[in-house]
């Protein structure tokens, strides 16, 4: 079936480039390693634009994680003045929990009542992370048909996690996350609805994050994350330093990087190479992948 | 930010592009197979016996293994090979204090003597071939630096005129061509084959030393499973056992072997030399051509391009010219055969019987040098009452003197039976001729010089100095690319004379 990208305002295109780097994603959400290697993935692109994303979101759609289903006895355990995210059928509400009525099984979050019976998925932010407000919950189209994400997908969009991280051009990457796409040209879905990341509009939950290629070193950065995802060499000179489980280099060809191909091969030199397929995924012409493990 | 349409289309022309045969030529290159032999015997001593201070060498060697296979020739270029090598011999020197393993630390140091004899660039001089097979053809070659280009450029110019010469970044901008030829190890990124022009045919000359997991993915890892890949090139190697080269590759296509190394071995010295051979070291030049210097010899004319005007040309000792000096020679002909014919030119109608004076005495040294040995001679003229050590041997060759002080060349005459007054007076003949030769030499060179571009000499390595004068109409300073360190013996007229070597012009 056809991939299709559509930006804003333009028409529906179809992507059969795109479906290279989601596949790639999903073959290595897929990869089992051992916990104490780091699997790194070099992959060099005529075009760096949404390699990145499309690879995150190949990643989010076979990733599978599993979510608790919500009871009543779990509203009792909240105290008045956590933060708490409710997902109900359209809608993601993060507030202040202020209380619960057991009789009218309502719950009261930044004084707004809720049915507890419309609550799907509750999700309770422990360290106060995230911001008050609500956001809409996208409707799930084409691109998740057949995933565990269809399944998952409001109490996905309640979660509060960064399983992916990705390193960049922060301002271009949110640009590229309202980018749409599917299997179907009137069946869409933005890349950031699927990899949610805190910086986009009203944002109530999350399940990736993007770091300026400036932040790259930061040391919270792969708290958490099992892929990092590198976009461009100036991001990319954090490879040594990331301890994710993966970490993908997308690395544009177009400019030259000869200090970087060097440190790279260097890396390599301690680690083994990856033999070509071993993810079951080979690249399409034009698109080169450099893989090894290293001790972590 | 591209359009969606945009960025396909990119996708689509690089699927285009990558449709184009490649050929993957895997060259034995000694240099790297003996660093990755260095490499496997390092890392063995590193997991065995646990020695840490080994890994900063390790690198090192890593480092140079992989430069080593980017720029073909740069490293000793840039005389780093040497400094290279010094540095491996300190290593050795600590591993020996350091390892218990005897017969691996010999092994290693039998590597590193064969690493000195190499002179050559194996990859260089399969593109090389490459190019003298695709005369007419349209080709570009694709260095993996930059910084290379303008050095191939000026080299190839004008022994392959057409064939254009772009570093990795350029390649993007070119019309489209027959051949597309990459020099050097794959790089990771920007040579890959999406970003060459529709070309006919790609060519990949590497080193062998890249074995297949290590090489990117895609068009390369295709290409070693694809019927496009038409030979693989070795190199014969002498005595070095190399597991490395083509290792485990399911090879296709025909096989086809190159010389080894074209430095002659050292010879044995205890045989005595004959009395017109020469101990001799190999000297490589730019411009695809060799010399041989003799090691006992004095002096031999050089260059200094960037010396003031009318101070460039110099004598430098024989002992001092390394990688760098830029030597004066002559085409098919010795610095000595320039000098004679001149210098009989010089003494015009005189000259034959003068010289027919000089050689007879030199007749007569030679008969007693065969008959009773050099000792024997030496120890006769000291007994004598000479004052100068004798050098007999190098007295009885053409284009000697005899000794320096006229005292002692009568006495060399009288020990000879002859009368020294008529050889005296030739010999002083001679010498004042060819010293005024010499100088006109060295004035002729100055005025060639004066008028050259030096620019020219330090970009392409060589340049060629036409005069009026008969004997300097086919002179050249070439730039010493390399010395041999292996001495063997030759015939002194073969000494310093230029030899077309075209094998080596890749060096450059």
């Amino acid at each position: 079936m056809p991939l299709y990208m559509k930006q804003n305002g333009g028409p529906a295109v179809e992507a059969a480039w795109a479906d290279s780097f989601l596949l790639l994603g999903r073959q290595l959400a897929k990869h089992q390693t051992d916990p104490q290697s780091q699997v790194i993935l070099v992959v060099t692109v005529p075009l760096r634009d949404y390699a990145a994303w499309l690879i995150g979101v190949g990643w989010r759609l076979s990733k599978r994680r599993e979510y608790a289903s919500i009871s009543a006895s779990s509203f009792k355990l909240l105290r008045p003045g956590n933060l708490i995210a409710l997902a109900t059928g359209n809608r993601v509400r993060c507030g202040i929990f202020h209380g619960w009525d057991e009789n009218k099984k309502r719950i009261n979050i930044d004084g707004i009542h809720l049915s507890i019976d419309s609550v799907l998925y509750a999700n309770i932010r422990e360290n106060g992370i995230g911001s008050t407000g609500y956001r809409d919950i996208p409707r799930p189209a084409s691109i998740l048909a057949g995933t565990w994400l269809e399944g998952s997908w409001i109490a996905a969009n309640a979660e509060v996690d960064h399983d992916v991280a990705i390193v960049g051009v922060k301002r271009s990457l949110l640009a590229e996350s309202e980018t749409l796409i599917g299997l179907a040209p009137d069946s869409m879905n933005a890349l950031g609805d699927i990899l949610t990341v805190p910086e986009s509009t009203s944002a109530t939950s999350w399940c990736a994050t993007i770091v300026p290629s400036t932040d790259g070193g930061r040391s919270d950065l792969d708290a958490g994350a099992s892929l990092v995802i590198l976009d461009g060499t100036s991001a990319a000179r954090w490879l040594r330093t990331v301890e994710s489980q993966f970490i993908v280099c997308v690395v544009d060809r177009s400019q030259d990087h000869e200090s970087f191909d060097e440190s790279v091969l260097r890396i390599r030199a301690g680690g083994v190479p990856l033999e070509n397929g071993f993810l079951d995924w080979t690249p399409p012409p034009g698109i080169e992948v450099l893989g090894f493990e290293v001790p972590l | 930010m591209k359009t969606i349409k945009e960025i396909r289309n990119i996708y689509e022309v690089v699927r285009g592009a990558t449709r184009a045969p490649i050929e993957i030529l895997r060259v034995g290159d000694l240099i790297g197979e003996t660093l990755t032999y260095l490499l496997r015997q390092i890392r063995i001593e590193l997991e065995l016996d646990g020695i840490s201070p080994w890994q900063p060498t390790f690198d090192l060697i890593s480092g140079l293994r992989w430069h080593w296979s980017q720029s073909p020739g740069e490293i000793r270029l840039n005389l780093r090979f040497g400094e290279f090598l010094e540095s491996l011999e300190r290593d050795i020197l600590r591993l020996e204090l350091m390892s218990s393993n005897a017969e691996r630390i010999q092994s290693v140091r039998q590597l590193v003597d064969k690493l000195r004899s190499e002179t050559t660039a194996p990859m260089a001089e399969v593109l090389a071939d490459y190019l003298k097979d695709g005369v007419g053809t349209n080709i570009a070659v694709v260095l993996p630096r930059n910084y290379l280009v303008e050095q191939y450029r000026a080299n190839l110019r004008s022994a392959f005129p057409g064939t254009q010469i772009l570093g990795r970044t350029e390649v993007k901008g070119i019309t489209p061509v027959d051949q597309i030829i990459y020099l050097g190890a794959p790089v990771l990124f920007g040579s890959g084959a999406w970003r060459s022009p529709r070309s006919e045919e790609q060519v990949f000359i590497m080193p062998s030393w890249i074995s297949k997991p290590s090489l990117p993915s895609s068009e390369l890892q295709v290409a070693f499973m694809n019927p496009y890949t038409r030979a693989v090139v070795h190199r014969e190697t002498g005595t070095l056992d190399l597991e490395t080269a083509g290792q485990g590759d399911d090879e296709v296509g025909a096989d086809f072997y190159l010389e080894g190394p074209r430095a002659r071995a050292t010879e044995d010295d205890s045989v005595p030399l004959h009395v017109d051979e020469v101990w001799a070291r190999e000297v490589t030049l730019s411009g695809g051509h060799s010399t041989l210097l003799d090691v006992e010899g004095e002096q031999v004319r050089t260059i200094d391009p960037q010396g003031r005007l009318g101070e460039r040309v110099k004598l430098t000792d024989v002992e001092e010219v390394n990688v760098g000096t830029y030597l004066v020679v002559r085409e098919g002909a010795s610095d000595s055969d320039i000098l004679r014919e001149l210098t009989l030119q010089k003494l015009g109608s005189n000259g034959a019987s003068t010289l027919n004076l000089h050689s007879q005495w030199k007749s007569l040294l030679s008969l007693q040098l065969r008959r009773h040995g050099e000792r024997w001679v030496r120890s006769r003229l000291l007994h004598a009452g000479m004052r100068t050590i004798p050098r007999v041997e190098a007295w009885s060759l053409d284009g000697t003197f005899g000794p320096r002080s006229d005292t002692d060349f009568k006495l060399l005459m009288q020990w000879l039976g002859l009368d020294p007054g008529d050889f005296l007076d030739a010999r002083n003949q001679l010498r004042s001729a060819q010293s005024k030769t010499t100088q006109g030499i060295r004035r002729q060179l100055e005025a060639k010089l004066s008028q050259a571009d030096m620019q020219v000499l330090l970009v392409q390595g060589s340049l060629r100095m036409n005069s009026e004068i008969s004997g300097l109409a086919s002179m050249l300073a070439c730039e010493v690319l390399a010395v041999s360190p292996n001495v063997f013996r030759v015939k002194k007229h073969e000494c310093r004379s230029l030899k077309l070597e075209s094998r080596y012009l890749w060096l450059e």
